[in-house]
């Protein structure tokens, strides 16, 4: 009966460490993903925000200007999409996660890695 | 006894758990921690500096205005531009998170200008521009727009540019030396090219300098200065009636009506690659004897002749052009008493830099905050 009721209580104990075990690993893989993706999306912020000041900074030079930059393949270890009208940039993150922004009148479209960005007349041409 | 040694298995059992759910925690507040580094205030500084940097610009297009800005900047030729501050409040007034993405910032913001005693300046009723959150205390009073009127021949605004405080020049010269001081000048056939010196060439520049550094211009009739603005102007001699277009404007304010009787001397203008040009009025030919377009960070008014009156309601051309000067210059001026933060801030910075406005140096405040 003694014997049982030890088992009992053994069994209650592991049971309960394992409930507390798991609830703190579901908290903990809850913020590790959460600041992964925020600093995904942060990331994604800051290349858009850096493409952005690219064409700006060229829209605003003389005739003639070019410059490579480059256009990272991954972002804190996720894939996106690059793409570009002539007036929009947007980037988008593999969960759907999609950043537009304004940019100068452009020819041309954006692509992964280096990109070559020049100034015709008053015509910005990517690629 | 048997009892007692489950009971004191028990509880050494507990105490275990108990450090093994500590330690657990510990380990997983450092991990959280490690990943969740708080360089949040860094991030906010760097951020406040940014947009405090690119306020310090001309922004994108560098006269841009509300609908076609992609970058905010509020410098036109090293200056503050009062039309630049004018329609960023615009634009956070339609909508505050845009203007949030167009000075790339994720926090919540503000700006203001201080004076070199610290009292906050005003522009109009502006007492900083930003999120609602901020609290101000203000007190407004009425306060009228300076107009210079030039017309060397018949003169039919004097008086009513006179009643509105303005001031009447007779001579171009005169007025070009002191046209940055005046918010909107106004030449009623001012038959330019006659007119020496100055010559062309300097009326062309006073007049676009003045209107590109933000300056309102209104031309009334015969301009005789081809090369200013470009603008194609022509004698009307074909008809004297125009149709108008719905088109709301306080100056030009002649939407959905009929201009009759311009008579023969009415000047038209056609559209010669300004920018935002818009006509108000047009002939059965397309020409426009009213339009407006912009120059730099300014407007340009062109009215052909103010002989003309209303068809639809016989109102004389004058009385709407009184009307519309009338509410085109007077406008609100707020005295800033204090400003107090957002009080849900969590985390706040601000930056200042140094601005040149009217001839004086002034603090450019940007608030930047986590909430």
């Amino acid at each position: 009966m003694m014997r049982g009721q030890i088992a009992i209580e053994f069994s209650f104990m592991v049971m309960l460490s394992f409930i507390f075990l798991i609830i703190i690993l579901v908290i903990a893989t809850f913020y590790l993903e959460l600041s992964s993706t925020q600093r995904a999306e942060r990331a994604v912020e800051e290349t858009a925000i850096a493409i952005q000041q690219e064409l700006l900074l060229a829209a605003s030079v003389e005739d003639g200007y070019q410059r490579v930059f480059s256009v990272p393949e991954t972002l804190e270890g996720r894939s996106f999409t690059i793409t570009n009208t002539p007036l929009t940039l947007t980037l988008q993150l593999n969960d759907g996660w999609t950043l537009n922004k304004d940019i100068p009148l452009v020819t041309g479209t954006l692509i992964k890695g280096d990109n070559i960005i020049r100034k015709e007349g008053v015509i910005i041409i990517l690629n | 006894m048997r009892k007692r040694r489950g009971q004191v298995w028990s509880f050494d059992y507990t105490i275990g758990m108990l450090l093994f759910i500590i330690t657990i925690l510990l380990a997983t507040s450092v991990l959280v921690k490690n990943f969740f580094a708080d360089d949040s205030f860094e991030e906010l500084h760097a951020n406040a500096e940014a947009v405090s940097e690119q306020l310090m610009g001309t922004g994108y297009p560098s006269h841009w205005r509300p609908g076609d800005a992609i970058s905010i900047g509020l410098i036109t030729g090293e200056r503050l531009s009062a039309r630049k501050v004018e329609r960023f409040f615009s634009i956070v007034q339609d909508d505050y998170e845009r203007s949030k993405a167009l000075l790339n910032t994720r926090y919540e913001y503000a700006v203001l200008f201080l004076e070199p005693d610290g009292t906050v300046r005003s522009f109009s009723t502006v007492c900083r521009i930003g999120h609602d959150d901020m609290t101000e205390q203000k007190t407004t009073s009425d306060a009228r727009r300076s107009i210079a009127y030039y017309a060397p021949g018949v003169n039919d605004l004097e008086l009513m540019v006179l009643a509105l405080n303005g001031t009447v020049y007779s001579s171009l010269q005169t007025l070009f030396a002191d046209i940055h001081d005046y918010d909107m000048v106004i030449l009623e056939n001012p038959q330019l090219s006659l007119t020496t010196p100055p010559y062309d060439g300097e009326k062309r520049d006073a007049l676009e300098s003045y209107v590109a550094a933000g300056g309102a211009l209104f031309l009334i009739g015969n301009v005789s200065l081809p090369e200013l603005f470009d603008m194609n102007l022509t004698v009307s001699n074909t008809t004297n009636k125009a149709a108008g277009s719905p088109y709301n404007h306080t100056l030009l304010n002649i939407s959905g009506l009929t201009i009759q009787d311009l008579g023969v001397n009415a000047y038209t203008i056609n559209y010669n690659g300004q920018l935002n040009f818009v006509n108000f009025s047009i002939l059965p030919d397309e020409r426009a004897v009213a339009a407006s377009f912009t120059h730099g960070d300014g407007d340009v008014y062109f009215l052909g002749g103010l002989s003309g009156s209303m068809n639809e309601t016989s109102e004389p051309l004058l009385d709407i052009i009184e009307r519309g000067l009338n509410a085109s210059t007077s406008y609100q001026e707020a005295n800033c008493i204090s400003i107090e933060t957002d009080p849900n801030a969590d985390q706040y910075v601000s930056v200042r830099r140094l601005v040149a406005y009217e001839g004086q140096v002034f603090n450019m405040r940007v608030d930047v905050w986590e909430r």
